[in-house]
């Protein structure tokens, strides 16, 4: 599979809804056109002259065909609502249970740049200690992060492709999202809503630092901002 | 003055009644055909440059601007200028009279009023090229409120132009829907009973409705566009004094845009269902269930509009219902497909060129309908949403219906336009090229969608994580340019063969429905002195007495009965 490597926790929901519907509509291709297939090739003019009017026990065919498919939708729909109730649905609250104390930063999308604010070491924004980076967001790894997301102009949406993450990002309201992040390293965002003409270069890093190394950056970011 | 009266010898209608300002069905079909044809080469050409765009970015053939614009007008102008003519204006109004045995449709003056204000349509979206800032470019969902704003996006006067255009449009397909709706309850033949209509008039009927029930909102919403953009409203746009809500304008699209997906999809299989039978030489398989299944199909098109935005900032909870919704959408279109795919079982099948365009068509569809499962699942759309993997998919399920379905109608009703066939030969290698090189295009893209490619992006070449799969973006673009190269065989085909090619009797294609027992061309109102009359089914072949038995005949006028153009008695009994 092309798809990026998974550096999230909740990221096996969607690769497995993806792998395990793209084999299951790939089975039924190829399925459906070995039979079309075989159709073109048998029932062609020179070699079958007069045609079948009537075929019989098709309905039953179809009947038994109708039911695999609501069989298959039915797998579908309960896995990928299983999935979503880990993932965007899943609230605060059991997140704070099941990964402990969050990360909180505030993400705000405008043409064509991202900034990340941070609440600074009182963990409250709008204080004096609050700063901001330019599309780069640091985060802590095998912590949970949630980020409050708000546009200041139109909408736009923001996809980090190994974290598994993508929502809106829209003016007047406020989207969150989360992931925990398992590795560290580098990893890019782009924008995935059409905002304008700078839209494909409004790319941003994320940066996911090992605990350690987070805290240091954290610390070292507290003093710049007190000698200030 | 007998001649006076009868209708049938139209010798004072003057060249501008016949070939501009006609109130005839099988004229308005052509300038809808026409109309539709230049949009469709010109999006083509529009889609050819910003793919020679993104195969060499440093060439400089477009500005980032224009990119948009491009990739937005393409969008509008392939669904609304090319598919809404020719899928309903065209096939409505060629084949509704001549497949039910009316002479004209219920109002034929409405349906002129149609055309022409769909040709003021196409002067107003033309005109946004020609306008400072250029034509829209917010993509053609218009997602407010990058869409109202000239600071953010960019344009100015090619935002209204939009709005206006688009009104326009819907007005015309409006007046011709009333005609598709009306003409075939009212004006049927004798004998021609509802469950004896041709698929393609039910399809077309029901795409009509469709878009009936869900333009509306759609068109206040737009309206509302206008006002943000002009008047200084705050319907979308939140700025500091007043917030407006984004995501309004989303639903109202989306609730109107997927109802619109189908009715332009719906009309395309309904082209495959009359050319299948006629080359397979059997009836239809399940008739009743492809007609209930479509009905059930367009209803639930209402009930899905928010799989579009799962990621949107909607209620998360809301998704679950749309997307259990989406995902049953499968089944009748299972049905559709399995009825098709049976209906060439046990056939004897004859490969000509509008079979050949049906039969990729239907190839094209399945592989469309397939993979719109992984978009309605949830949580797999996060990843693939706004993806390469949406444009791919909705190509699959358009292209079929839109191009291919409208290659086959043409190739198979040209007869009945022209009284000559369209070349075979031609048809042919036209029909196989664009099959194989449209799959060399949009197969990547499924790939791409995977690793995250995003759409509607002018370059990719500034983002490290996408370099592994340039290639098949390259490759893309280079068979996407060569896919709109071919497209002009057909050009020349449909030209050549209206001035040159083979002269056609009335039933080339051995096929049951009326339009058949009507001359090539059919002259004005149809059926000169005779009256059709239906005693069967409309897909009667391989019958024990014959190899097909046409629907119906054409039986004299009684004399002192007059042929009449319209408010023909409906139809009564079997």
């Amino acid at each position: 599979m092309p798809i990026m490597p998974d550096i999230s926790t909740h990221g096996f929901w969607l690769d497995w809804s993806l792998l395990i519907i793209s084999l299951v509509t790939l089975a039924v291709a190829i399925l459906s056109f070995a039979l079309i297939i075989v159709a073109i090739i048998n029932f062609r003019q020179s070699k079958n002259p007069k045609a079948t009017r009537h075929m019989s026990g098709w309905i039953t065919r179809l009947i038994i065909l109708d039911i695999a498919m609501i069989i298959f939708d039915i797998i579908i729909a309960v896995y990928s609502t299983a999935g979503w109730g880990q993932t965007i649905l899943k609230s605060e609250e059991s997140l704070i249970r099941e990964y402990g104390e969050p990360v909180y930063v505030k993400v705000i999308g405008r043409q064509f740049f991202w900034s990340f604010n941070y609440s600074g070491a009182d963990g409250e924004y709008d204080t004096t200690d609050d700063f901001q980076l330019a599309n780069e967001l640091i985060v802590p790894e095998d912590r949970l992060v949630m980020l409050h997301m708000t546009s200041g102009d139109t909408i736009h949406s923001f996809f980090v492709p190994h974290l598994r993450v993508k929502y809106d990002v829209i003016p007047g309201r406020e989207t969150r999202v989360w992931f925990v992040a398992k590795e560290s390293g580098e990893y890019p965002s782009i924008c995935t809503e059409l905002c304008g003409l700078g839209h494909y270069k409004m790319l941003a890093n994320v940066n996911v630092m090992e605990q350690d190394a987070y805290q240091r950056w954290l610390d070292t970011r507290m003093v710049t901002l007190g000698a200030r | 003055m007998a001649a006076a009266t009868h209708a049938v010898h139209h010798a004072e209608i003057g060249w501008v009644g016949r070939y501009i300002f006609s109130t005839d069905h099988k004229m308005i079909a052509k300038q809808y055909l026409l109309n539709g044809l230049f949009f469709a080469i010109f999006g083509g050409i529009i889609a050819l440059m910003f793919r020679v765009h993104l195969a060499v970015p440093d060439a400089g053939i477009l500005a980032p601007e224009r990119y948009n614009s491009f990739v937005t007008m393409h969008g509008t102008l392939m669904v609304f200028w090319v598919a809404m003519p020719i899928l309903l204006g065209f096939f409505g109004n060629l084949t509704i009279p001549l497949m039910i045995g009316a002479r004209d449709m219920a109002f034929p003056l409405l349906n002129m009023m149609s055309y022409w204000t769909f040709f003021l349509s196409s002067v107003v979206i033309m005109a946004s090229f020609f306008v400072p800032g250029g034509p829209f470019a917010g993509g053609w969902t218009g997602y407010a409120p990058l869409s109202v704003s000239t600071g953010m996006m960019g344009v100015d006067w090619g935002i209204n132009l939009w709005v206006l255009g688009l009104a326009l449009e819907f007005t015309a397909v409006l007046m011709g829907g009333i005609n598709f709706i009306v003409t075939p309850f009212v004006m049927r033949a004798r004998g021609m009973s509802i469950m004896r209509l041709p698929l393609i008039i039910w399809m077309v009927v029901i795409a009509s409705l469709l878009f009936m029930l869900s333009v509306g909102p759609l068109i206040a919403g737009a309206f509302l566009v206008l006002f943000d953009k002009n008047f200084g409203t705050h319907f979308y746009l939140v700025t500091a004094e007043a917030r407006g809500d984004p995501l309004l304008w989303q639903h109202l699209f989306w609730f109107f845009g997927h109802p619109e997906v189908y009715v332009i999809l719906i009309p395309g299989l309904g082209v495959i269902c009359e050319i299948f039978p006629a080359a397979a030489r059997k009836p239809l398989h399940g008739y009743h269930h492809i007609i209930y299944a479509t009905i059930f199909a367009g209803v639930l098109s209402f009930m899905v509009w928010a799989h579009h935005m799962f990621v949107a900032g909607l209620n998360p909870l809301a998704a679950v219902g749309f997307s259990i919704t989406t995902i049953i959408i499968s089944v009748p279109f299972l049905v559709i497909v399995v009825a098709m795919g049976l209906t060439l079982w046990g056939g004897s099948l004859r490969f000509n060129a509008a079979f050949l365009y049906a039969f990729f068509a239907y190839c094209i569809f399945i592989v469309g309908g397939l993979t719109g499962l992984q978009l309605g699942a949830t949580v797999a759309d996060i990843q693939l949403h706004d993806t390469y993997f949406v444009v791919a998919h909705f190509h699959y399920v358009i292209f079929a219906s839109v191009i291919l379905a409208t290659f086959a109608a043409v190739q198979w009703w040209f007869p009945k336009m022209f009284g000559r066939l369209m070349n075979e030969t031609i048809g042919k290698i036209h029909a196989i090229s664009t099959f194989v090189l449209f799959n060399i295009v949009f197969t990547p893209m499924f790939i791409l969608g995977f690793a995250g490619y995003p759409r509607r992006y002018a370059g990719y070449d500034h983002i490290p994580f996408l370099q592994g799969w340039t290639w098949l973006n390259d490759l893309a673009s280079i068979a996407g340019i060569l896919l709109v190269l071919v497209q002009f065989l057909f050009v020349f085909n449909f030209f050549y063969s209206m001035r040159a090619g083979k002269k056609a009797d009335k039933n080339p294609w051995e096929a049951t429905t009326m339009e058949w027992m009507a001359p090539s061309p059919p002259p004005h109102l149809n059926w000169g002195d005779t009256a059709p009359v239906v005693d069967r089914g409309p897909y009667e072949y391989a019958t024990d007495e014959a190899d097909y038995e046409p629907q119906g005949r054409l039986i004299a006028l009684s004399s002192g009965q007059q042929p009449v153009a319209s408010h023909q008695p409906p139809a009564t009994g079997h």
